[in-house]
């Protein structure tokens, strides 16, 4: 491949040198086809200018490095008609011998703790390879040009409203970016050097003396203090840095104006509140179909000035988190109302919380056959004519019964007020 | 072989030069300068997993401020009056609105959520096979276990800010995960109840506590986020990456490419190729469309209501967990509360000490530069298999309903099959593992010793048939020997001792002037020696 009559070929000490590489056989197929096979310590000179580039080799020797043997070494340059073992990709068609890679690419010989050259790119000896290069980086920034310009016009001009906008945003911008980051790394793979540095790494334990002479420093300024001597200020100001710590205590605790108390216990049923739909509709009985559903909150009557009663739907997102209550009307008989519960329900209505006892998510999914109530959250099952007995999944305590009566009218209401358990999730205080 | 011999002081600077100068009259930059540009990193494939989740977080700052200026964290009601059809006229908080606007009224606003959100995705992910390529190869090892630490914290903190933002936009599904965290932390024994009131501001759903959480989202948890991340990088630049063995490599040299410019360029493109990716995601593949789910309402749940993936496992695990209450002398420990509390800390807590236990039991002391093979630590990659195998059926029963719907298995099948899974696939995991890396080593013995099998079958002049081997052929490195810094600098002119100089011993130079010079190591021994 190497050109050994080129005109720009400044090799070093071997320069022109008709031999082949000294090495075996078998320490040539190390290089698995690197052709212009690297030497041996001479070559390494000429190295250097692999800063320099091709163009302005610099050889900071321009001898052979003692020791070498020129004759077995020096630059591969009989390997015109050489073929590795696995030949380059690219053929090295090589048209400027100034790009010789032995000039570009800094090489170590066989010997050379192991390591091997890179071989070399088509960029490295061939200008027009580089040139093409050059040529589809430029294509590529291009092509982010034409995302960024495509991302300001659909920003600009676009109907944000229509179906094509963020498709179009999220296409221009990824081929703005896109374009721009092919180009980068095209540019570092093919147009920069690619060999490898090596750098050292460093211990990072430092000496025994350093060691000590920072300890004795550190102690004598801790001394120095006198935190030793004056128990009393030792004290004191151990007591006081802990009160202070303790501070931090009042601004956590500033984070709720709302105290727990019995918070959790308490819903917002009361006793005769109405059962409301969300749409505001008092549920009679009847408007439930047997097998039917219907999610419930609390309408607290309110007596007027006149007294008359009025009833307030409490529909707000503080009320529902714990009082939604499931309204489930069953076929008659199948209901096992658990002792004491006898006379909850009505005509097949039962009214249970649908905040699960789990972790608070709306049980919602109701079986009509099996009668079972599923929370999609975590999948625990309660069975409706049980009590509502969590039956599968995480959930272990029943859902919570809201007794329910109709009035004169039909209208339901709660008959004893309030649940007799806190709703939802369970919590430390509860028992 | 050496570096060129030091160039000439341009005694006419141009304004580059000028600026460098200036910097460096004031504050001495020069050598650090050149020391950090000069600085090597190695170059693999699966370095570069860490990077993902670094421009990731980049590309969510980015967004993120940008929807910072259109968000509206407020828990008010309002009437959503938007473009946004079938919700016109729903009652629901700003948040909610504000997050309609952007998507629907907001220049730009729809995609940079959606690449937001992708990137979120993205960044928890990374972390997470980061860590499994750092765990894997031992990279945590000494004197890297403080970067170990600072990353699981990430890890940590990336799921918590993850799902904060999820959590602002106020819909459905947001809402609902948000009511789990206050049952979960309601559970919490003795302080769970006013923990959850702290949290909330009072009983879920709370008194305004979106403007809180967003203030979570987008100041205190990002600006630990951005410290860990700078000190994670310091960390590494200071200590300098590990690389795997190779020809040529050792404990004690790192060989990649300068930071500056390959290095540099390199990574700019990558950046730019991550952005691009999520660019692409985020403006061609739709997620978490809230305008679907519709605004918070305690009293609603969408079916097959699932969290980001990074919290599936916690769903998951609440989802196996059998419904064991403890219940006893007025007080109640929820079931939810080992899943939930418990499994994450023990799970996070042996992640962390993971590199001081693997140290305590192996008596491994000594500080390591090249990461290992997995098959090189059998019990550590067995243990890691285990792990990843207990991870992943959690992870899956966080989505068993889905499942069970979409290959029409009984739900409670599926259930028992997580929590049987759970644990018999880790400990058979963490067998096939095993026995998979050994047998590994034995066969990377037998090559070394007999050569590759070449399926050349010989008959012997006494009958008996023999394949023949071939040795394995040496590894080739693909890099030359090249010094890292490009001009030797004179030693005399002080800043020969540039390389290697910790803080701590700069700091003792200053301080006293008795410590025993140590003999600096050159900087480039294999290339002196060649002359």
């Amino acid at each position: 491949m190497s050109d050994q009559t080129g005109p720009g070929r400044p090799g070093p000490g071997g320069s022109g040198e008709p031999d082949g590489p000294g090495d075996s056989a078998s320490e040539r197929m190390h290089y698995a086809g690197y052709q212009g096979e690297p030497a041996d310590k001479a070559d390494q000179d000429s190295m250097s200018s692999i800063f320099h580039r091709a163009k302005h080799p610099v050889d900071t020797s321009g001898a052979p490095a003692k020791g070498s043997d020129i004759s077995a070494g020096g630059p591969d340059v009989s390997a015109g008609t050489h073929d590795g073992p696995e030949a380059l990709g690219t053929p090295p068609h090589q048209t400027d011998s100034t790009r010789d890679p032995q000039h570009t690419v800094m090489r170590g010989g066989a010997g050379d703790g192991g390591v091997t050259p890179r071989r070399p790119r088509a960029e490295d000896h061939d200008r027009r390879a580089e040139r093409r290069a050059e040529r589809v980086i430029a294509l590529w920034f291009m092509v982010s040009v034409v995302g960024t310009v495509g991302f300001v016009i659909t920003n600009f001009v676009g109907d944000k409203h229509k179906e094509y906008y963020t498709p179009c945003l999220g296409s221009a911008l990824g081929i703005a970016v896109g374009g721009l980051g092919i180009g980068l790394i095209l540019w570092a793979k093919r147009l920069m050097p690619h060999d490898h540095a090596v750098q050292e790494r460093h211990e990072f334990t430092s000496s025994k003396e350093e060691i000590a002479v920072t300890e004795a420093e550190v102690a004598d300024g801790f001394a120095d203090t006198g935190l030793t001597r004056f128990p009393l200020l030792r004290r004191t100001l151990l007591g006081a840095s802990t009160v202070l710590g303790g501070l931090v205590v009042v601004p956590l605790l500033n984070l709720t104006n709302a105290k727990p108390g019995k918070k959790l216990d308490h819903t917002s049923w009361v006793k005769g509140a109405r059962l409301v739909t969300e749409e505001g509709r008092y549920v009679k009985l009847g408007d439930v179909s047997i097998g039917g559903i219907e999610t419930v909150f609390p309408a607290v009557p309110v007596t007027g000035a006149s007294g008359q009663v009025s009833y307030d739907a409490k529909t707000d997102v503080q009320t529902k988190a714990d009082s939604t209550t499931i309204l489930i009307r069953l076929p008659p008989g199948v209901d096992r109302p658990r002792k004491g519960r006898e006379n909850w329900s009505v005509d097949g209505h039962v009214a249970y919380s649908k905040i699960c006892s789990h972790a608070g998510c709306p049980v919602s999914l109701y079986e009509q056959q099996t009668h079972h109530l599923l929370c999609p959250c975590h999948q625990s099952v309660f069975d409706v004519l049980d009590g509502c007995r969590a039956i599968f999944g995480p959930a272990s305590r029943s859902l919570p019964q809201l007794a329910i009566a109709a009035d004169a009218e039909g209208y339901l209401y709660a008959r004893n007020g309030d649940y007799d358990e806190p709703v939802g999730a369970a919590f430390w205080e509860r028992s | 072989m050496t570096t060129a011999a030091p160039p000439d002081f341009v005694k006419r600077p141009g304004p580059v030069r000028k600026l460098n100068r200036a910097a460096d009259e004031r504050f001495g930059t020069q050598a650090g300068l050149r020391r950090n540009l000069n600085k090597v990193f190695p170059d693999h494939w699966s370095f570069m997993i860490g990077e993902i989740a670094l421009y990731s977080f980049v590309i969510l700052l980015l967004t993120g401020i940008y929807l910072t200026l259109f968000f509206d964290p407020s828990n008010t009601e309002v009437i959503y009056n938007g473009s946004y059809v079938p919700l016109k006229g729903v009652e629901m908080s700003r948040a909610y609105a504000s997050t309609l606007d952007i998507s629907f009224d907001t220049r730009a606003g729809l995609v940079f959520r959606q690449i937001h959100h992708w990137a979120a995705l993205i960044f928890v992910a990374s972390i997470i096979v980061h860590l499994m390529r750092v765990f894997f190869t031992g990279a945590y090892r000494k004197p890297r276990e403080v970067n170990w630490l600072i990353g699981v914290g990430l890890l940590i903190l990336g799921i918590l800010e993850g799902f904060a933002g999820y959590s602002l936009p106020d819909d459905l599904l947001s809402g609902t995960g948000l009511r789990i965290a206050a049952s979960i932390a309601q559970s919490i024994p003795i302080i769970g109840t006013w923990a959850s009131f702290m949290l909330f501001n009072g009983e879920f759903p709370g008194a305004n506590f979106l403007p809180r959480l967003y203030v979570v989202h987008i100041l205190l948890v990002p600006g630990v986020l951005l410290a860990l991340i700078g000190a994670h990088l310091a960390i590494l630049w200071q200590q300098k990456h590990t690389d795997f063995p190779g020809p040529g490599k050792t404990e004690h040299n790192v060989v990649g490419h300068r930071v500056f410019p390959i290095f540099a360029v390199k990574s700019g493109g990558f950046f730019m190729m991550t952005f691009s990716m999520i660019a692409l995601l985020g403006g061609l593949a739709q997620i978490n469309p809230i305008w679907m789910f519709g605004p918070y309402d305690p009293s609603k749940v969408s079916s097959a209501s699932q969290p980001d993936w990074y919290i599936g496992f916690l769903d998951g695990s609440t989802r196996l967990m059998p419904p064991w209450e403890f219940r006893g002398l007025g007080h109640t420990v929820p079931a939810v509360f080992w899943p939930t509390a418990v499994l994450p800390g023990i799970l996070f807590t042996l992640l962390a000490i993971w590199p001081f236990l693997e140290a305590r039991f192996t008596g491994d002391t000594k500080s390591h530069n090249l990461l290992q093979r997995p098959r090189e630590a059998p019990t550590r990659t067995a243990l890691g298999a285990m792990a990843i195998s207990f991870y992943l059926v959690l992870w899956i029963s966080g989505g068993n309903d889905v499942i069970a719907k979409t290959f029409s298995i009984s739900l409670n099948a599926m259930t028992w099959a997580g929590r049987i899974g759970l644990l018999i696939v880790p400990p058979i995991a963490y067998a096939v593992t095993k026995k998979l890396c050994l047998n590994l080593q034995d066969k990377d013995t037998e090559i070394e010793h007999h050569g590759i099998e070449t399926g050349i079958i010989r008959q012997l002049p006494n009958g008996e048939f023999v394949e023949d081997h071939r040795p394995k052929p040496a590894p080739v490195s693909d890099y030359p020997h090249v010094p890292n810094d490009r001009y030797a600098l004179p030693a005399a002119n002080g800043h020969g001792d540039s390389h290697g100089t910790g803080l701590a011993r700069r700091a003792g130079k200053a301080v006293s002037g008795f410590f025993v010079e140590e003999k600096e190591k050159d900087a480039e021994p294999d290339s002196t020696t060649k002359h």
